[in-house]
């Protein structure tokens, strides 16, 4: 099965659970091909979860929730050893963390300790505990949701920490037809229980292998940068994007690329992602409109590179 | 670096425009103005580069400074303005209005208005400048408008074809505008280049040749004649020459009349010519004394026209009078009628702030009456307007025959040799004069008639009335003021008309017996040449006065008192039409060009596009091509999201052709385009014509908008 199919039948899959969220799931399928993580901005009960879920099963993948709350500790996050006495040894009980697909819910509410446990296992896909180096097993992705609702007692993520999420999308409500249907199809048994793997975990981290080699151009270089300069030069934005949105944006891009069956990326990839990957890292001024409406005016003035 | 290049090309229409003025503006002014407006260019491209927000600021402190230096440099001090310029500035102004209001074009323009047409002018380049420095959408357009409005008003003003230098700066210019502008893809300029170099030139041989056969360049300056022109007795011949190369004029007459057009003011009479010069008769000389209207025949219709004449500053003993007048009334002063040739001269009085009031005649007969008149006189008469001196040229005669060969009567021969005259040869005042052949000998009017073909008046008049005398036909020289023209007001209802001292003018009339003398004017651009209407009822038939096909006049000769000015109604008839069509030929020619010139850059481009082996000079011209239709397609958009708008209009193939793009652009390798894709393209470029209504594909190819996007 080639890559682009099998992004068509995971997303298939994905959509059996989720109705009408069809932008969404490619989002996330496109982060999970691409190493990267998601941060869900929404309101609960969306099906935020369902979505990482149903993701998970697609690939025949682990999945971990964990609920975030303030008297969350790191280790929980990542694991401790215990000690076992049969063996007089240490003995290693991994965390949440060590799952294909991590489900943070509501990481605001977790201690900034806690989190920033949780970000170093996304940054370096690995976890060190009591000076041992735990390895995390590809694909690894963190989807971690937000309550922007409701604050209170919330530890917001800092902007930095907010880099190192490859993209954040918000579910929205369903439309009327598709929250019928949930409550027909929910009402009799857990959709996402009855989901069924369709490609291999192993095959999926071979296509993980497979988007790292589209091959992006000059060109599109050239018009990604001139994305990035235009964020961090807009006279609204107070802080632009990243080097690391940057790279960011190429690397969604290519798995965007491989999953139309395409060796290679267009602009058309960078305007499609441009708003899911840039908009949360940056800090619009004061009285601005939302940052994702600015990044969609950057694009569409930004010239599109053609020729060489 | 385009946009620098996009105003110097701006500014040099402009100057194309100013050069075009110099039809209506006489002598040397405009140079100064050039370097006005040079200065103001160069400031401001220099400034540009420096602090492009205080370019136009900067032009203007040029222009105001250059303004000062040029044309008042005696009220700075040290090059400082004062407040002496200033009010310097306010005499200028109202002055220049004076000349705008009072005089009339073509003038030598006083220095007040050089100023201000350098004022204009430098601001005009200024905006042009700043206008196409900036990514303005449709300022080329406006340039163009801008160029045709000015060359087309400056011709309209005197009616002369523009002149070809002018057309051909002004067109080089403007054409490196859009050019500039467009952005053409290197490899297509050379061919441009060629392009821009080829309709300049056509632009600038095709509009005078066009125009030629209708055109007569008005553009005359006759010169001011000293207070005693016509002397006493001097051979007026000899001056006239000498008096219209000279510099200014003066008003010398104002009239008013009822004629629709103003008469020719005759002066003086030459009939005897020897082979220096044609001279006056001496009062009684031998010839029989002619009646006004003694010699038109009872079937040729006339009509009376009242003049009234107020000479102004002009110092001589013979009066501009019309001819065949009756009598003149209200003069003072003892005048008397000469007895051959109609005019009127004192013995001492002269014509300084005369007024007189006159009927005059002006015979109105068809061409067929004119063709079935003989030429016969009385023997000895006749032989003095036929004679030739021995050993006159035989080129002359041989000239004659040769123009005139076919014709089976004297009218036709008269007519086509005066056409000829007006249609082949052009006028010149002063290359007579560098050329040598200057005066109305007979060896002159030889070499005039087959080698110069260039001088004025006295040249096309004496060579018409030698050709005639080799046919047999009696022809003498007439010598007085080209017909006044429009002084810009009325009077009583009445339009005033203004003679000027370079109005003085020299022509030919021709006897028919029957009618009497008739003028012909063989002279390019002055006056009107007389060519009589065909018969619209029965040929012979005597028409009622006011219904006469107009006719140019035609004077009999005999009494002292007929009055012919020719030419009146002739105007309107003949030369007026065909100078308005002429106009128009040469405006269309000029409009065409200039109007055509997007088009030819556009299809340039087109081809070179085409021939390319890379899809993506082809996508851009899919994209063109589409724009040219009003098929919006969006700027910034992907290739794709610009397929999607074309889709509807250029069918699938349009993603084909992205497809194709796409992998050339952006992917690692890609596979080279083979002929099977060019031809999707170009079936896509078909798609997208045919999808439009022929109004719009026309509108596409003459208007191309994708050169302004």
């Amino acid at each position: 099965m080639d890559l682009a199919a099998a992004a068509m039948s995971i997303h298939a899959n994905v959509e059996r659970v989720i109705d009408g969220k069809s932008e969404a799931i490619d989002t996330a399928i496109t982060v999970l091909l691409a190493e990267g993580h998601l941060l869900i901005e929404d309101v609960p009960g969306v099906g935020k979860t369902a979505l990482a879920r149903a993701l998970a099963r697609s690939i025949d993948g682990t999945v971990h929730r964990v609920q975030f709350t303030p008297d969350l500790l790191p280790s929980d996050i990542t694991g401790v050893s215990v000690f076992d006495q049969a063996r007089a040894a240490f003995e290693f009980r991994p965390g949440a963390v060590f799952a294909n697909i991590v489900i943070g819910d509501e990481i605001n509410r977790a201690s900034p300790k806690t989190q920033s446990a949780l970000l170093e296992a996304m940054s370096e896909r690995q976890v060190s505990v009591d000076g041992t180096t735990y390895p995390l097993a590809p694909p690894f992705m963190v989807v971690a949701t937000q309550n922007p609702v409701e604050m209170e007692g919330t530890y917001a993520l800092p902007e930095a920490q907010r880099d190192r999420f490859m993209a954040r999308i918000s579910m929205g409500y369903p439309d009327a037809t598709a929250e019928l249907a949930m409550i027909h199809g929910h009402d009799r048994v857990e959709p996402v229980e009855e989901l069924e793997s369709v490609v291999p975990l192993a095959d999926f981290t071979a296509m993980i292998g497979e988007a790292r080699a589209v091959h992006v151009s000059d060109a599109v270089g050239r018009y990604v940068v001139a994305i990035s300069t235009a964020t961090r030069e807009h006279p609204r934005i107070y802080l632009g994007a990243s080097p690391r949105a940057t790279l960011q944006l190429v690397r969604a891009a290519k798995a965007r690329a491989a999953m139309a069956g395409r060796e290679f990326v267009l602009p058309d990839d960078i305007d499609v992602l441009a708003e899911a990957v840039l908009a949360h890292r940056l800090i619009v001024d004061r009285g601005a409109p939302p940052a994702a409406t600015l990044v969609r005016d950057i694009v569409a003035t930004t010239a599109v590179p053609q020729g060489s | 670096m385009r946009a620098e290049r996009s105003s110097f090309f701006g500014v040099l229409g402009l100057v194309g425009v100013l050069l075009g003025l110099r039809v209506v503006l006489l002598g040397a002014w405009w140079w100064r103005v050039v370097l006005v407006v040079a200065v103001v260019y160069v400031v401001a491209a220099a400034v540009r580069r420096v602090r492009p927000l205080a370019a136009p600021f900067a032009a203007v402190a040029a222009l105001a400074l250059m303004v000062v230096w040029v044309f008042l440099p005696t009220t700075t001090v040290v090059g400082v303005p004062t407040g002496a310029t200033w009010s310097a500035v306010g005499d200028q102004l109202s002055l220049a209005i004076a000349v705008v209001a009072e005089e009339q074009a073509p003038l030598a323009p006083p220095e007040a208005l050089v100023m201000f047409i350098a004022l204009g002018f430098g601001l005009v380049a200024l905006v042009v400048d700043d206008l196409l420095s900036r990514p303005v959408p449709g300022a080329a357009v406006g340039c163009g408008i801008l160029y045709a409005g000015g060359l087309a008003a400056a011709s309209l003003i005197v009616g002369v074809t523009p002149d070809p230098l002018a057309v051909a700066v002004t067109a080089a210019g403007w054409l490196g505008v859009i050019v500039s502008r467009g952005g053409v893809p290197t490899p297509a300029r050379g061919v441009l280049a060629a392009g821009i170099g080829a309709v300049a030139v056509v632009a600038a041989l095709l509009t005078p040749s066009l125009a030629a056969p209708g055109l007569e360049p008005t553009v005359t300056s006759w010169g001011r004649p000293p207070a005693d022109v016509f002397g006493r007795g001097i051979n007026p011949m000899l001056r006239l020459g000498e008096n219209l190369r000279r510099g200014e004029s003066v008003e010398v007459a104002r009239s008013i009349t009822t004629a629709d057009d103003p008469p020719y003011l005759k002066v003086a009479t030459l009939i005897d010519v020897d082979g220096e010069t044609w001279r006056q008769v001496g009062d009684g000389a031998g010839l029989p004394t002619e009646e006004p209207l003694g010699d038109i025949g009872p079937d040729i219709p006339t009509s009376t026209e009242e003049i009234r004449v107020e000479i102004g500053d002009l110092d001589t003993t013979m009066l501009p009078v019309p001819y065949r007048f009756d009598e003149l009334r209200g003069l003072a002063g003892a005048w008397a009628r000469h007895p051959v040739g109609g005019t009127v001269r004192s013995r001492g009085d002269t014509t300084r702030d005369l007024t007189y009031a006159a009927s005059y005649v002006e015979i109105e007969p068809d061409a067929e009456q004119m063709r079935g008149r003989s030429t016969s006189m009385t023997p000895g008469v006749f032989r003095r307007y036929t004679e030739l001196p021995a050993g006159t040229p035989a080129e002359i005669g041989g000239v004659a025959r040769e123009q005139t060969a076919g014709l089976t009567n004297s009218y036709d021969r008269i007519v086509a040799l005066q056409d000829w005259l007006r249609g082949s040869f052009s006028y010149s005042e002063s290359a007579p004069v560098a050329e040598g052949y200057d005066g109305n000998g007979l060896d002159v009017v030889a070499r005039f008639l087959t080698e110069e073909q260039s001088g004025y008046c006295v040249h096309f008049a004496s060579a018409l009335a030698a050709m005639a005398r080799s046919l047999n036909i009696p022809a003498r020289i007439a010598v007085g003021y080209a017909p006044g023209r429009p002084a810009g007001r009325t009077a009583d209802g009445d339009q005033v008309y203004s003679t000027r001292s370079d109005m003085l003018h020299a022509w030919t009339e021709v006897w028919f017996d029957g009618v009497g003398w008739v003028t012909f004017d063989a002279t390019p651009g002055v006056g009107s040449p007389t060519e009589f209407d065909e018969p619209r009822i029965e040929p012979g038939t005597t028409a009622p006065d006011v219904n006469v096909p107009d006719g140019p006049t035609a004077a009999p000769t005999a009494g002292p008192d007929s009055a012919r000015p020719d030419a009146d109604q002739t105007t309107e008839q003949g030369t007026g039409r065909q100078s308005v069509g002429g106009l128009g030929v040469a405006l269309a020619v000029l409009l065409g060009a200039l109007g055509l010139a997007p088009a030819l850059v556009r299809q340039v481009r087109r081809l070179m596009r085409w021939r390319r082996t890379r899809v993506e000079p082809w996508w851009r011209e899919l994209t063109d091509t589409a724009t040219d239709l009003g098929i919006s397609v969006p700027p910034n958009a992907t290739a794709r999201g610009q397929a999607e708008a074309l889709a509807p209009a250029a069918g699938p193939e349009v993603r084909e052709v992205v497809a194709l793009l796409e992998r050339e652009l952006y992917a690692a390798s890609a596979p080279g385009v083979d002929e099977q894709s060019r031809r999707t393209a170009r079936s896509a470029e078909r798609r997208l014509r045919a999808s439009c209504t022929r109004r719009h594909r026309l509108a596409a190819r003459v208007f191309p908008r994708s050169l302004w996007r």
